[in-house]
């Protein structure tokens, strides 16, 4: 898949590391800004409260 | 074209996991900044709402009944930790929507000053309650109200299951029975990064001070 990616990106070697660093600062910044936030209230991890019955 | 596929098969299991990395970075980091602005936010509000007189036929700063009646996920008060350098807004109510950005205060516990237990929970992350193992005996922490501020002093600082509902109660030592001290309660996460314990920090309360006399040396400036 990475090797995939690495042979479609034009411009040589330059271009190459400019397009793998674009493409990884994307994906970043998609999870970071529109996954996680839309994830994270989902996922158990939060509750600090004590009250007993609560999973 | 086997040896493809396989090699395919493990990059997506790369790739999975530092997107689980990532997502441990975000729950812990990522939420600094959402906590800060949130809590500029409820800073302004409480200001606002503080500036209402005391109850007519009242004493100048004192109370005022309908105004200082809590409103679910608005701020209640202020609390400051000197140790962890922090202060937060606490608002009223310990749902998952309330203590998201900011410290919330059970809605069936005490206010600050008042006989029985100020309680209140907040997330284990860095903005918030992320260091607060490090509390120790004597160490201060000081509660604001409209009408005053309220200066406690750690007592006990321990680690209990979530089911241990009684630290909440306002008289801890003896559920059910009438309180006689005046107490503050925080409940967080414990460990880090997991939930399955509750460190509790309890405190009580040292000496009460009106809004008048301006802030506690504590405090500091």
């Amino acid at each position: 898949m990475y090797s995939w990616i690495w042979h479609k990106l034009p411009g040589g070697l330059p271009g190459r590391l400019i397009g793998s660093l674009l493409l990884i600062a994307g994906t970043v910044a998609l999870l970071w800004f529109v996954v996680f936030p839309w994830a994270e209230p989902i996922l158990p991890f939060n509750d600090v409260t004590v009250d007993g019955g609560a999973p | 074209m086997i040896r493809t596929a396989i090699r395919g098969f493990g990059e997506l299991l790369i790739t999975l996991g530092l997107i689980v990395l990532l997502f441990a970075a975000y729950e812990v980091y990522g939420k600094s900044f959402q906590v800060n602005a949130e809590q500029g936010r409820l800073d302004n509000a409480l200001d606002e709402r503080w500036k209402v007189p005391a109850a007519p036929g009242g004493a100048p700063g004192g109370a005022n009944p309908v105004a200082d009646k809590p409103i679910p996920g608005a701020g209640v008060a202020r609390l400051y930790i000197p140790r962890l350098g922090k202060q937060w807004v606490v608002v009223e109510g310990v749902g998952l929507k309330d203590i998201k950005l900011a410290p919330g205060h059970y809605p069936e516990s005490q206010m600050p000053g008042e006989v029985g237990n100020f309680a209140i929970a907040g997330h284990r992350m860095p903005s918030v309650f992320w260091n607060l193992d490090r509390m120790e005996n004597g160490d201060t922490i000081v509660a604001e109200t409209r009408t005053g501020w309220f200066v406690y002093k750690v007592a006990k600082v321990h680690i209990i299951r979530p089911s241990q509902v009684s630290v909440k109660a306002a008289n801890p030592d003896q559920p059910g029975t009438r309180p006689t001290r005046k107490l503050l309660t925080i409940t967080t996460c414990n460990p880090k990064w997991d939930n399955y314990q509750r460190l509790v920090v309890q405190a009580e309360l040292d000496r009460a001070q009106p809004k008048t006399a301006g802030r506690p040396a504590e405090l500091g400036e």
